[in-house]
């Protein structure tokens, strides 16, 4: 592959602050080449090997291609954010859980679990990271919105899909009601 | 051991039948600002007492509902400057406790006998779902996640990089955008008016007349047409103001038991015009 071509997808993958697609690619950059999708998968292949001895490395995630810094470095460089908070609190952390695992779930929903009721600014923590989507109504009375997790979130959390999730623990998930396992 | 009454929460955080403790349970999470009640057989976080009766180490019967329920109002007060959202979590928690001591308390009745069973039968499901996403949820802790665990690398996209047609597309983009919100201005001001021909007030002082001159008297309410809305209310009370400053019509408050307080309306000099008190 001629190197102005590697090139090219390189430069495209660090400005567009986004992952791309394969497809993506075919269809902006590369539209005169016509290349194939397995062509343009060569040409990641071949630009990931440039970066073997680099600190940043191409990852293939759910919405496509990026360059991520190598995981190994990442506690210094979270020194460059001494302000920045990456802990999320036990309220945020147990809903993002229950809508990821149980989604499309209502709020009344998540507080029959919890036990105690779910804060607009714990929702509003979540969209803000935008790790929720609205999944529509659900068909009851007050049409309340069901709510899942989105892509940025299998990707923020370096998942391919809702099956990767950790599994639920066995033992815990056999002590519940069959009504209430789904 | 035992703590004075006026100690602070730590080491000695909550106080329970007289024994006091200073550990947390593990699977409790207690707020820093949490709500401490202080009662005959605890003196504590109101999260702790909740938690402890609803693993049946406390039972419920030998609380005073009312003084929990005076202190928490008490709290709210409090709070509502600080945190509402804490506040927020309390009152589900205060409404919970309020419902398991009266159902206690309420004698056991035929038609709803299954009740208190049932509300311990979901409390125990509830906490058994609670446990297990708990547990999930420390795991997906665990999973790595972007600007913690691992983060993205990209440059910024200088401008002066774009080429002649790619400054040509984002001219098309501002052009269009341009063009859309003069089209919204457009559509806003066609909306305005089509609501002035709605209603006009000329028409309906005309409206107004014409129904006072078949009518003795009218109240201002049997002059409204409902399916005007809120519109036609306003422009038919702007056109009664009018008629009053061109003295067409009279008006006067009357008021009777059964209707209430009403504005009548009727017309100047006409014959059939008489004085109601």
């Amino acid at each position: 592959m001629p190197n102005n071509v590697l090139n090219l997808v390189e430069a495209a993958l660090f400005v567009a602050q986004k992952p791309l697609t394969i497809k993506t690619l075919q269809q902006t950059i590369l539209a005169e080449k016509n290349f194939s999708s397995l062509e343009v998968k060569a040409i990641l292949d071949q630009l990931a090997v440039r970066y073997h001895d680099s600190g940043v490395e191409l990852c293939e995630i759910k919405r496509g291609f990026e360059f991520r810094a190598r995981q190994q470095y990442s506690n210094d460089l979270a020194k460059l954010w001494p302000q920045r908070k990456t802990k999320l609190s036990k309220a945020v952390l147990e809903t993002l859980t229950i809508i990821a695992y149980r989604g499309p779930i209502t709020r009344a929903e998540i507080e029959a679990i919890r036990g105690v009721a779910v804060a607009s600014s714990v929702i509003q923590a979540l969209l803000d990271k935008q790790w929720l989507v609205k999944a529509g109504e659900k068909e009851i009375p007050g049409k309340p919105t069901l709510w899942k997790t989105s892509s940025v979130f299998l990707d923020d959390f370096g998942l391919k899909s809702l099956q990767e999730l950790p599994t639920l623990d066995a033992d815990l998930l056999a002590k519940l009601d069959k009504d209430f396992q789904t | 051991m035992k703590p004075t009454s006026n100690a602070k929460p730590k080491p000695s955080f909550a106080k329970v039948d007289g024994e006091s403790w200073s550990d947390t349970p593990k699977d409790l999470f207690i707020p820093p600002e949490a709500l401490l009640v202080y009662l005959k057989r605890f003196e504590g976080p109101l999260d702790l007492l909740l938690y402890l009766i609803r693993k049946r180490k406390l039972t419920i019967d030998v609380l005073a509902i009312s003084q929990i329920t005076a202190q928490y109002l008490n709290y709210i007060h409090a709070m509502q400057e600080m945190d509402m959202d804490l506040a927020a979590e309390y009152l589900l928690m205060a409404a919970l406790l309020t419902q398991i001591k009266s159902n206690s308390l309420l004698p056991k009745l035929a038609e709803i006998e299954q009740d208190p069973e049932e509300i311990q039968l979901n409390l125990i499901r509830q906490l058994q779902a609670y446990e297990l996403y708990k547990k999930a949820a420390e795991d997906l802790d665990g999973v790595a996640r972007v600007e913690r665990d691992w983060f993205t690398a990209s440059l910024e996209f200088v401008q002066n990089d774009v080429d002649e047609q790619q400054s040509q597309v984002l001219d098309i983009q501002r052009l269009s955008q341009c063009m859309q919100s003069i089209l919204q201005r457009l559509d806003h001001q066609q909306h305005h008016q089509i609501k002035a021909e709605t209603f006009s007030i000329r028409r309906k002082m005309d409206y107004v007349l014409s129904r006072l001159d078949q009518e003795p008297s009218l109240s201002f309410e049997q002059l409204l047409l409902l399916d005007e809305g809120r519109m036609g209310v306003i422009v038919t009370f702007i056109s009664i103001l009018e008629l009053l400053k061109l003295r067409k019509v009279s008006c006067c408050h009357a008021s009777n038991p059964s209707t209430g307080s009403q504005l009548l309306l009727q017309l100047l000099g006409a014959p059939h015009a008489q004085q109601r008190a």
